[in-house]
């Protein structure tokens, strides 16, 4: 990968990245921090990288380097919310996207990832399990559990309202 | 797989996922059309899907780079300097090895080496002695060369004239004086040396002379020297004597070499003199002065 390559990652996939941080830890500078260290890690190795395998390449250094984060931090005080300036997407539901940001913050570390991964970033089973150091199935079976959990809150929420 | 009531959740939860194929979704909906009972846990299963929100990371600017242009050093430059530093180091090595075996073979030499004629005796007793300190020599025994570039020296043919000196000298000299208060017989050791520069020798010291391929004799009553008196039987006394006498040269009973400085280029010894008889003012064969002086010397 050349200079040029890389920077074109970064234009690339820099978004994306950011918004899997920052759903995952919903902390701005944290999210921040881990975007920025795992472009330099993809700079340091950019001649071994192929560019074909950038972005993956960045999401698997950024979920790793979130993980020992969190684990360092022992913090998942999760928030429910985003502030409401990231959350600038025009949505025709607002109301369902709140619900879901909730929902989402009742998973798990591992659930919301791969939950964040397949929706955002429209990975397959096995580029998830190459992201995140599990096998094919432990992803489909933590996907399945992780819907069937949102569904079931969402649901209960949606009876409430 | 054929989609029923038994496995439409796997099927439900993988289209989810987007993880069936065309022909399956197909399947699915028409499943779905046909079970419209569970369309409900469909859609609810559907509300899990996350709505992608545009979030944008605005520090892109601080994840630019530029390729650092590097200044290349061409191999051959390593190569070179890596030669130039073996060589040095092989010319160490060989000069620290040749040094070594110079000094070892100068104290095998001093050992080792022939005694003067009587002849080549009486030639040096006949020089004044005010001469000997200064007077050019110029020998006769054939001299191995050794090449200028070795700036090491090696003595050879180093006889020592014994004189000695008369009561009624008078010399000026400290030595002189000295040599008054106590007639012991004087030595003269000289030698000559291989390389272009001349030095000086004593007893005590070596140091180099003025003047090249010159070199200079002091009397041994000038060096510093440790007088002590011993005791003993007559015949152990004549056997230490015996032993440590040295008509031309120092034996290796009267010269002991303590310390073979290889990296100065340097020998320390301690020479060993017992006289032959008593001391002045002392009647009894048993006892007898020993001189022991110190030398060191460079080469």
């Amino acid at each position: 990968m050349t200079a040029e390559d890389y920077n074109d990652c970064v234009k690339l996939y820099a978004d994306g990245l950011y918004r899997f941080m920052l759903k995952s830890t919903r902390q701005v500078e944290d999210a921040r921090d881990l975007v920025q260290s795992s472009f330099e890690k993809l700079w340091e190795h950019r001649k071994e990288v192929d560019r074909q395998k950038s972005k993956s390449y960045l999401f698997t250094i950024a979920y790793h380097k979130m993980i020992d984060l969190n684990r360092k931090n022992s913090r998942m005080e999760f928030r429910e919310t985003l502030p409401d300036y990231l959350e600038s997407a025009p949505s025709t539901s607002p109301r369902l996207k709140e619900l879901l940001d909730k929902a989402l913050g009742r998973l798990n570390e591992k659930q919301r990832s791969l939950v964040l991964l397949k929706d955002y970033e429209g990975y397959s089973y096995e580029e998830i399990a190459g992201i995140t150091g599990l096998n094919v199935t432990q992803v489909k079976v933590t996907l399945h559990r992780a819907r069937q959990q949102l569904k079931t809150w969402l649901v209960s929420v949606e009876n409430v309202l | 797989m054929e989609i029923n009531r038994d496995n439409y959740e796997t099927f439900f939860l993988l289209y989810m996922d987007a993880e069936l194929n065309p022909s399956e979704r197909k399947s699915l909906e028409k499943f779905l059309r046909e079970n419209t009972d569970l369309q409900n846990e469909f859609d609810d299963l559907a509300m899990t899907i996350q709505i992608p929100s545009a979030v944008v990371f605005d520090q892109k600017e601080i994840l630019y780079r530029k390729e650092e242009k590097r200044r290349v050093i061409p191999v051959y430059w390593l190569r070179i300097a890596a030669v130039i530093m073996l060589i040095l180091a092989g010319g160490w090595w060989v000069m620290t090895i040749s040094g070594k075996k110079e000094a070892e073979a100068l104290v095998s030499n001093r050992t080792s080496q022939k005694r003067l004629s009587a002849e080549e005796k009486n030639k040096y007793a006949d020089i004044p002695l005010g001469q000997l300190n200064t007077e050019k020599r110029q020998w006769d025994a054939p001299v191995k060369e050794i090449p200028k570039s070795r700036k090491s020296v090696t003595l050879h043919q180093a006889p020592k004239v014994r004189r000695e000196i008369p009561q009624e000298n008078t010399g000026d000299s400290q030595g002189l004086q000295d040599q008054q208060q106590d007639p012991v017989s004087e030595e003269i050791t000289v030698a000559k040396p291989k390389s272009m520069e001349g030095f000086e020798i004593r007893s005590g010291a070596v140091r180099f002379a003025q003047g090249p391929k010159q070199i200079t004799v002091l009397a041994a009553a000038q060096t510093p020297q440790l007088a002590l008196t011993v005791e003993g039987e007559d015949q152990n006394l004549l056997q230490e004597r015996e032993s440590s006498i040295e008509p031309d040269f120092q034996t290796e009973n009267s010269i002991s070499v303590v310390a073979l400085n290889d990296k100065n280029k340097s020998i320390t010894g301690i020479l060993k003199k017992l006289t032959a008889s008593a001391p002045e003012g002392q009647t009894a064969n048993t006892t007898r002065k020993l001189r022991i002086s110190v030398f060191q010397f460079s080469y």
